[in-house]
Parts: C-alpha cells; sequence; structure tokens
C-alpha cells in the first residue's frame, strides 16, 4: 500500500491513473447514459404509439413550450442523441472502458495499464466529450438531428441542420474517439508488453483477446470516421463542400456518397468492436459456470480474428440502395454473409462447452446465456439485410432497427450486465443481490423480446424507421396498433432496469462481503483480494495454465485450479510457457500502435482528396495554383530537420547529452521555420483569392495541409518538452526511448508532408 | 404469398420474388434458430448442476472436434452462404433486368425535394426538358403492364423513393442520378414512401402512386399542370446509364 495511503479524495478518485479507478469512472459514465438513452427511448415509443398526443406527467416538464407533446423537430433529436449516447457513451463506456480497463491488467497479471496516466486521460477526453453532447440539448435550435450516422448532406448543410447541436455531437464524438484511440494503445501495450511470466497467448481468457481484437479494431477503423466528422464540420462552418452536392453547394464537387464510405468503413467494424468482448465475455462465463474448460479456445480466438478481418471489408451493405453496381453490391453481399462461417463457431462452442457440464445459474451465467439465445436471433436477422435483393425491401425499415437492437441493445447490453454482474465483487468487494438480479434477467429477457421482435413484424410491413408518426400511411394501418404494444412493452422494459439500479446502489453500500473469488474462477483476477490492492497482486503471479481449468481429474476437492498454482504437471492443460520477451519497449509499441491510427486518419484525408479531385468536372492543377518553389523549399527544410532528428537520436545513444540538446533544438527550429513559410504562403494565397471556400481543390488544400500544419506543431511541443526535460540528469535514463519515440513520429509527419506535395501537384 | 407475416399488398410480379426469397431465408434462419434454441434448452436441462454430477474435462482440441467444426463451418457455408447467394442471383434477375424491348416504356424523372416528391414525365415529344413535361407533385400516375424506367436525383438532401408494395426503394442521392425499373401488374393506388431520413418532415414525405390502365393513364397526361415551377430549374441530361 506504499504511497497510496495519503493521497487526497480528488487524486485518488478523480484524477487517478489507476486502472481500477479509472474502470469505475467508465462504469458509471456509462450507466448514467444508460439510463438517460432508455429515457429518450420511451419518449419515442410514446409519441409512435400515440402520436402527437400530450405525454402524461413529464410532458409539461420537457416540453413546456409546445403544450407537453412533441413537436416534429423533436423526435429526430430524439432517435440521433438515443442512438448516439446508447452507442458511444452508454455501451462503449461500460464495454470498453469499464471491463477493458478493469479486467485486462488483473487478467494478465500486470499491475496497471503500460501508460497509465495515457489511461487517465482517456477518461477525461470521453468526460469531455459527454459534457458536450450534454450541452448539445439546451443549444438554440437543439440537439443533432441528422441520426447516429450523421448521413450528409443532411448534416453538413447549416439550412437543413441548424444550430450547434450537430456540431456539439460531431465534437463530442471525436473527443469519444480520441478517447478510445488512447484507450486502444493502451490496451495493445499492456496486452502484448505486460504479461506476468507463463502467461502465453494460450492462456489469456477469451475476454481478454476479444478486448485485444476490439481495440485493434478501434486504432485502425476508428480514424477514418474521425477524418469524415472533421470534414463534416468544415462544410458546416468553413463554407467548403467535402460532401454537399447538388444545389445544395452551388460551386459543387462534393460528394455525397463518399461520407457513407468512410462512416460505414468504421461503423460496420464498430458493431464488432462492441461485441468482440462480449463474445469473449461469454466463452469465459460459460466456462466458469459449467465447470468445464471452454470448448474450441483455439477455434474460437481464430474465429474472432476472422471476423475482425472481415468486418473491415464488408461496409457497403449499409450502401445497396444508394445507387451502387450491382455486382459492387454481390461482393459485399458475399463477403457479408461469409461472417456466418466464423459466427456458427462460436455457437459450436459455446453449446459444446455447455455439454456435459455442471451447469451453475447464476446471475452472470443467466446473462451470458441470454446473450447466446438473443445473439442468435440478432444475428440470424443479419442476414436478410445482407442478402442484397430482401434489402432493397427492407432497408431503412424497421427490420433493421430490430436487427440491431437484437444485437446492440440485447446482445451487447447483456454481455454488459453480465460483466456487471460478474465482476461487481471483485471491483467494490461487495456481492449483488442475486435475487433480485434474477429477477432483472427473467423480465428483461421477456420484455426485450416484446419490443424487439415486434420491430421486426412491423418492418416487414415496411414501417420506415425513423419516421415520427406511421399512421399517415395506408399500408401502415395495420402496425399501429403493434406500436401501441411496444409502447406499453417499452415502459416495462426500461421500467425493469430500475431493479438493476437499485440493486447496484443498495449493494454498493450494504452488499455482503466478498471473498477473493465468489465464483470459483480459475483466471488471475480471482487471485488477488476483492476489491484487489492498488498494486493488483501482493505478488507478481507466474503462471502455468490456461485460463480455464475446471474439473480437471485429480485437481483434489475443489473442481478448479487457478492459473497461478503451481500443481501437478500432471494436471496441467499443455500450452507452451513463455517468457514475455517481445523485442520493442513498451512506449516504442505504443508509438506504433499511435502511428497506425494516424495514417488511417491521413488516409481518411487523402484517400477523400483523391476521390473528390477524381470525380469534379473542374480540374484545377495544383502546379499552376500553388508557389511550387516555396513548397519545394519547405520540403527541404523539413528533410532536413529530419535528419538533425536523426542525429539527435544517435546523440543520445552516444549518451552525448550536449550534442542531443542542440539537435533537437535545431530540430524544433527547423519545424518552427516550415511552420513560418507555411503561414506565408497561406496568407499570400488567401490575399491572391484563393481560400478555403473558393473551389473544391482550395478546400482540400487548406485542409490537408493545414491539418499537417497541427501536426508539425504538436510535433515542435513534443521535441521542445523533450528539450526541457534533457536538462535534468535524471531524464537520461529513459532518454533513448523517448527520444526514438518522438523522432518516429517526427519522421512520420516529414513522411507525410511528401506525400501531401506529391500528391497535390499531381492529382 | 402475401403469408402470415403481413407483407404490404403485392402489386408487382417482381415484388413477388422477393416475398419467395425472404420466406428460403426464413425457413433457413428458422432451422438454424431452433437447431440452437432446442440444444441450449436441451443442455441446460440435462447438465445442471446436481449432487454427484461432476463435469466432464475437454478442451475441445480434439481431431474429432476440430473436424466437427471444420463440418460445421462448411454445412453452413454451402447451404446457408452459397444457397442464399445463388437465389440471391435469380431473384436480382428477375427482378432488374430491364427488358429489351422498351418501346412502350415510360420514364420518370424523380426529383424530390425536403418533403415533397416531385414527378417528371417527358410529354408528347418524348424529351424532356422542354415546353410540353408533364410535371406532378407526390402524385405519379403510370400505366399497368408497362415498365417504368426513373432517373432519380435529390435536389436537397438524400431522399429515397420506396414502394412497399413494390418491395423497392432506390435511394436520391443529391449530385449523381440514380435508376430504377420496375413494372406494376395490379391496377390501384400505392403509397409512394420517404425511406432516407431526410430532416423534420421525413414522416410526412408521403406520395400517391396510381397505376390505371393505359387510357386512364393517357388521360391523365391530358390533364392540367399542377406545378408550374419552371422545368428548367431541375432535371438533367438522360446518360448513357439510364436505357
Ligand atoms: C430500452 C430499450 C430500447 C428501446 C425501447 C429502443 C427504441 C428505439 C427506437 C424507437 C429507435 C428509433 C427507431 C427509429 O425511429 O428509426 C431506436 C433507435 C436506435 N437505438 Fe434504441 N432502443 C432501446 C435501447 C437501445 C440500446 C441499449 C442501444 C445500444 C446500443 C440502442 C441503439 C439504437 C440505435 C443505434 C438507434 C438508431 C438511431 C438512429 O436511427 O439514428 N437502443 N431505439
Ligand atoms: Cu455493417
Ligand atoms: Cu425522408
Amino acid at each position: 500500500m506504499s504511497g497510496h495511503g495519503k493521497e487526497s479524495f480528488i487524486s485518488r478518485f478523480v484524477f487517478s491513473t489507476d486502472h481500477k479507478v479509472i474502470a469505475i469512472q467508465y462504469l458509471i459514465t456509462g450507466l448514467l447514459f444508460l439510463g438517460f438513452g432508455g429515457a429518450m427511448a420511451l419518449l419515442m415509443r410514446w409519441q409512435l404509439a400515440f402520436p402527437w398526443q400530450p405525454i402524461p406527467f413529464i410532458g409539461h416538464l420537457l416540453f413546456s413550450s409546445s403544450g407537453g407533446f412533441l413537436v416534429p423537430e423533436h423526435y429526430p433529436m430524439l432517435f440521433t442523441m438515443h442512438g448516439s449516447i446508447m452507442v458511444f457513451f452508454a455501451i462503449t463506456p461500460i464495454l470498453l472502458g469499464a471491463l477493458g480497463n478493469y479486467s485486462i491488467p488483473l487478467e494478465i497479471g500486470a499491475q496497471d495499464m503500460a501508460f497509465p496516466r495515457l489511461n487517465m486521460m482517456s477518461y477525461g477526453s470521453l468526460f469531455l466529450g459527454s459534457v458536450l453532447i450534454t450541452i448539445s440539448f439546451f443549444m438554440p435550435g437543439g440537439a443533432a438531428g441528422s441520426g447516429w450516422t450523421i448521413y450528409t448532406p443532411l448534416s453538413s448543410s447549416t439550412t437543413t441542420s441548424i444550430g450547434w447541436g450537430q456540431d456539439l455531437l460531431i465534437l463530442g464524438l471525436a473527443l469519444d474517439g480520441v478517447s478510445l484511440l488512447m484507450g486502444g494503445i493502451n490496451y495493445i501495450t499492456t496486452i502484448v508488453k505486460l504479461r506476468a511470466r507463463g502467461m502465453s497467448l494460450r492462456r489469456l481468457p477469451l475476454t481478454t483477446w476479444g478486448l485485444f481484437f476490439s481495440a485493434v479494431l478501434n486504432t485502425v477503423w476508428l480514424p477514418l470516421v474521425v477524418a469524415a466528422l472533421i470534414m463534416v464540420l468544415c462544410d458546416r462552418r468553413l463554407d467548403t463542400a467535402f460532401f454537399t452536392a447538388g444545389p445544395l453547394a452551388p460551386r459543387g464537387g462534393g460528394q455525397a456518397l463518399l461520407y457513407q464510405h468512410l462512416f460505414w468503413g468504421f461503423g460496420h467494424p464498430e458493431v464488432y468492436i462492441l461485441i468482440l468482448p462480449v463474445w469473449g465475455l461469454v466463452g469465459d462465463l460459460l466456462s466458469v459456470f459449467s465447470r468445464k474448460p471452454a470448448f474450441g479456445y483455439a477455434a474460437t480466438v481464430i474465429s474472432m480474428s476472422t471476423i475482425s478481418v472481415l468486418s473491415g471489408v464488408v461496409w457497403g451493405h449499409h450502401m445497396f440502395t444508394s445507387g451502387m453496381n450491382p455486382l459492387v453490391g454481390k461482393a459485399f453481399m458475399f463477403l457479408t454473409i461469409s461472417i456466418s462461417i466464423p459466427t456458427a463457431v462460436f455457437f459450436l462452442n459455446w453449446l459444446a462447452t455447455l455439454w456435459r457440464g455442471s451447469i451453475h445459474f447464476t446471475t452472470p451465467m443467466l446473462f451470458a446465456l441470454g446473450v447466446v439465445f438473443v445473439f442468435a436471433i440478432g444475428g440470424l436477422t443479419g442476414l436478410y439485410n445482407a442478402v442484397q435483393t430482401i434489402d432493397v425491401y427492407i432497408h431503412d425499415t424497421y427490420v433493421v432497427v430490430g436487427h440491431f437492437h437484437y444485437t446492440l441493445a440485447a446482445s451487447v447490453l447483456f454481455g454488459a450486465f453480465a460483466f456487471i454482474y460478474f465482476w461487481f465483487p471483485k471491483i467494490f468487494g461487495r456481492e449483488m443481490n442475486s435475487f433480485l438480479g434474477k429477477l432483472h434477467f427473467w423480465l428483461s429477457l421477456v420484455l426485450l423480446n416484446a419490443v424487439f421482435f415486434p420491430m421486426i413484424l412491423v418492418g416487414l410491413r415496411g414501417h420506415m424507421r425513423r419516421i415520427a408518426d406511421a399512421t399517415g400511411y395506408t399500408f401502415l394501418q395495420p402496425v399501429q396498433n403493434l406500436n401501441v404494444w411496444m409502447g406499453w412493452a417499452a415502459l416495462f422494459l426500461v421500467g425493469s432496469q430500475l431493479i438493476f439500479f437499485i440493486n447496484f446502489i443498495v449493494s454498493l453500500f450494504a452488499g455482503r462481503k466478498a471473498s477473493s473469488n465468489p465464483w470459483n474462477a480459475a483466471s488471475l483476477a480471482w487471485t488477488t483480494s476483492s476489491p484487489p490492492p492498488p498494486e493488483n497482486f501482493e505478488v507478481v503471479p507466474s503462471v502455468y495454465r490456461g485460463p480455464h481449468e475446471y474439473s480437471a481429474p485429480g485437481s483434489g476437492d475443489r473442481d478448479w485450479m487457478t492459473q497461478s498454482e503451481r500443481g501437478s504437471s500432471a494436471t496441467t492443460f499443455a500450452g507452451k510457457e513463455t517468457a514475455v520477451s517481445v523485442p520493442v519497449t513498451s512506449g516504442k509499441l505504443g508509438i506504433w500502435v499511435f502511428l497506425v491510427s494516424e495514417i488511417m486518419l491521413f488516409t481518411g484525408f487523402i484517400g477523400s482528396y483523391i476521390v473528390l479531385r477524381l470525380g469534379n468536372p473542374v480540374k484545377i492543377s495544383g502546379l499552376q495554383v500553388l508557389n511550387i518553389p516555396l513548397l519545394a523549399i519547405n520540403t527541404g527544410v523539413l528533410l532536413t530537420s529530419s535528419l538533425t532528428m536523426a542525429l539527435s537520436l544517435r546523440a543520445v545513444q552516444m549518451r552525448d547529452y550536449v550534442n542531443l540538446r542542440r539537435w533537437l533544438l535545431l530540430t524544433a527550429g527547423l519545424g518552427s521555420l516550415f511552420l513560418m513559410i507555411k503561414f506565408f504562403d497561406y496568407l499570400h494565397m488567401w490575399e491572391s483569392g484563393f481560400t478555403i471556400s473558393s473551389n473544391l481543390f482550395g478546400s482540400c488544400y487548406y485542409l490537408l495541409t493545414g491539418f499537417h500544419a497541427l501536426h508539425v506543431l504538436s510535433g515542435i511541443v513534443v521535441i521542445l518538452c523533450l528539450w526541457f526535460a534533457s536538462r535534468k540528469p535524471a531524464f537520461w535514463t529513459v532518454a533513448e526511448g523517448r527520444v526514438e519515440g518522438s523522432g518516429l513520429y517526427w519522421h512520420f509527419i516529414d513522411i507525410v508532408w511528401v506525400i501531401l506535395f506529391a500528391v497535390l501537384c499531381l492529382i | 404469398m402475401n403469408g402470415s407475416w403481413g407483407f404490404p399488398e403485392g402489386a408487382s410480379a417482381a415484388g413477388m420474388e422477393i416475398d419467395r426469397l425472404f420466406y428460403l431465408a426464413f425457413w433457413l434462419t428458422g432451422v438454424c434458430f431452433l437447431v440452437i434454441a432446442g440444444v441450449l434448452i436441451y443442455f441446460l436441462i440435462k447438465y445442471r448442476a446436481r449432487k454427484g454430477h461432476s463435469a466432464y474435462y475437454t478442451h475441445g482440441s480434439s481431431k474429432q472436434a476440430l473436424l466437427f467444426t471444420l463440418a460445421l463451418a462448411l454445412a453452413v457455408f454451402v447451404l446457408i452462404d452459397v444457397n442464399l447467394a445463388y437465389h440471391d442471383h435469380l431473384a436480382w434477375e428477375k427482378i432488374w433486368s430491364v427488358p429489351k424491348d422498351l418501346s412502350n416504356a415510360v420514364r420518370v424523372e424523380i426529383g424530390p425535394k425536403q418533403f415533397e416528391w416531385h414527378f417528371r414525365l417527358a410529354g408528347a415529344d418524348g424529351k424532356f426538358k422542354t415546353e410540353d413535361d408533364i410535371l406532378s407533385v407526390n402524385e405519379l400516375h403510370i400505366p399497368v403492364h408497362t415498365p417504368i424506367i426513373v432517373a432519380l436525383s435529390s435536389r436537397d438532401v438524400i431522399h429515397s423513393f420506396f414502394l412497399p408494395n413494390f418491395r423497392i426503394k432506390q435511394d436520391a442521392v443529391p449530385g449523381i442520378v440514380t435508376n430504377l425499373y420496375f413494372k406494376a401488374d395490379k391496377p390501384g393506388t400505392y403509397d409512394i414512401a420517404c425511406a432516407e431520413h431526410c430532416g423534420l418532415g421525413h414522416y410526412r414525405m408521403r406520395g400517391w402512386l396510381v397505376v390505371e390502365s393505359q387510357d386512364e393513364f393517357n388521360q391523365w397526361l391530358t390533364e392540367p399542370l399542377e406545378e408550374t415551377e419552371p422545368t428548367a430549374e431541375w432535371g438533367w441530361e438522360w446518360g448513357a446509364r439510364v436505357v
């Protein structure tokens, strides 16, 4: 406990770098937003059941200006904010933020995340984001209303999305994205580098595997949508036209569908980002509570990785009706439905884990089994959406809404509950009430189906999604009674979640004290006390076997063996023991993961530039507009700075700190010179009438080079920080790693510039 | 085949193909679901924890388990994936292949803008963007049993032209022209809906499609125009992609 005893409340619970505290921050944030999103769902269901009727009890409080009922402006805000909040501020913080942060170090036998301060900043960024979207409800014009997909040009024109709600939602999502990227860097680095001795990859719990893949998907795909959202913001506020086309964009050149490609390039992986940890968790929980090893561990992990890869190449199934070439559509269809193969392997392994087990129906087990059941429906209904001809009918109807509520609001949410019920004793040192837990499960299971299955039914009758009132359509006359039914069922569903919240809060203060291993589980987290000490383990454990050693013959009077007990070798499941020796430092690995996401960010920008330019009939050549000699000189300046950066690394390797400081300063100076030249270049062009809104090329030029300049600026800041730090001898022990990492970033920035320069001149 | 799921009344033979494909998918996924749910419930009852019974220790990493997994993967691939893709292909050919003989086809331009459907037919001269174009808002008449060839482009945000009774929809995107082909087989008045969220009036962006005999249609063409906006404001060249 050394050093942890005397901290103030603030530094212990607010600005903590302890992954366990940060996990709790994520958990509470996610639960608050879950309640918020649920309330919005109720308002929507009320509106659909009884269109334009005053809302009982709370109507006058919420919508006093209209007399207690919704007006047409409100409904889009409700589904937009419900969707965005549920996905990005409720489910994601609970599963990636809380489950990821809490479980990863404990399950792999680490003392904390690889970068604890980055971890703290990651939550801070999410927190800022959630403040922004909360404020957005109170802006003039109200919250955003263009759907959680933020489709352009509806979202990108201020004539169709008025007010600042849309901008705040975008900024909030961007901050959430930054938070996820920082989290991803931590998760990947921690899992690769900080495993305890003997924790080979084949001995990782499946939850950890799921979190690992989802962090990888986040790192790779999230930057695409961040790039797209930044361009939407430019369209809104800087008068560019990247995604605005047709009569809304008088100067032309933009492409509305480009946004959809970028959005779904991330959006489809996103659903796997959320479900992968749940799949892993279900695999682990079925094993714990069947008292049997997880069946087909390797096949499960291989399926996870297959799906991770496939998820990146199927985005087009969201765009079958957008005017896509049918042949391309067929390819997307086939790739999409082939996801059913690895998915089938999951189901096989889950059922086979239960087979001949000894099944204990604890609350977390019920929720895990619930995931198997509702994900069967969610996964199978996905096939309909993937088949092109069927999708042309059901696209943008309630079939889709029903399908993704089965996968997200049923499967992922059940996964979140399974996580909370299972980990609660470890996190808070107290047990949750199991009667209330089971009641919560059964009510949720029945009511979920009572809400979400009718969604599919009304969808098959053609009920469009995102409409505030179905009663105006002849073909929708028969669905209104189902809409009323869903209204009541949703009320009871949301109401029944109160049982959970009450259980949670009461158990927090009055629950029975939990032992260190209340579930008789075998993974490392359950070998330490509940709650664990700040450094997680009294003694850093060594790992001797896989995470699922239940009912092994010869394990004595207990039916499990924890991963860290030595035991006789006869009962030890094979699986190579590895001392952890990955030949890069944590710092360097972290930088590389970061660079991958940076590369994807610039891929988003540069790729958009190429697509937009090639599609634009107005041909302006960069060679005519740009001041090529000046830019060439500037390129020289930047390349020289790469050289000085390399020299500073050499200096640090030779322990020559005097020259190190010299070269660092020179690098920063050259970087600043680059920015100065850039500034004059901008100034000159702007004054001669070539502005960000002159034409498509202008918009792209300022966006791309402006973003690059921001990177140069941050690079300079990093180098100056190094320079300051290098005055103190204490720095010298870590100097080489720091300089090398900053150097990688700096070289990356220079390479990006060379590519930008070439692309701007040639295309 | 309007069946128990209560699809909207079908108005085209092509639409019925989609219903058929739906039922195929329904049986395939239904069987999968029953197998999963059945096995799940059976195992839960059979292997519930009881005194004196302990779990069977296996990692499922044996050769048999591996073979079983591969066999399942293959079965899913062939019976579901390939099967669906094949039938999708057949249905697609029937629904979307534009007939060779288009001498009597009717061409329609659709230029929606927020919360209204704007239609334009070429008029007697068969050419768009001329004086005798026929304009109509929210109401489109078409002759029965006649190929209808549609070109869409939005005049503001994205909308989606949705004919539930025909089981088809096509987005209208600003800046590009998209196409749609269909044929009505049953006279009547059907809903036109917008399927893509286009703003606060999305829910009421409703139109009517009137399918009638050739004579009635010809009669409609001669009725005075409701819309008077200048035709030059919208419309486009019928490009190579439009037959
Ligand atoms: C308490 C149960 C819930 C109910 C009754 C419910 C209901 C609804 C309704 C009525 C819509 C609007 C559909 C439309 O008009 O098109 C909607 C949209 C949506 N919901 Fe839920 N929902 C629930 C929980 C969740 C959860 C837990 C998630 C989590 C991930 C979620 C994610 C979404 C998303 C992404 C949308 C789409 C928003 C959009 O169209 O832009 N929902 N939900
Ligand atoms: Cu998708
Ligand atoms: Cu619409």
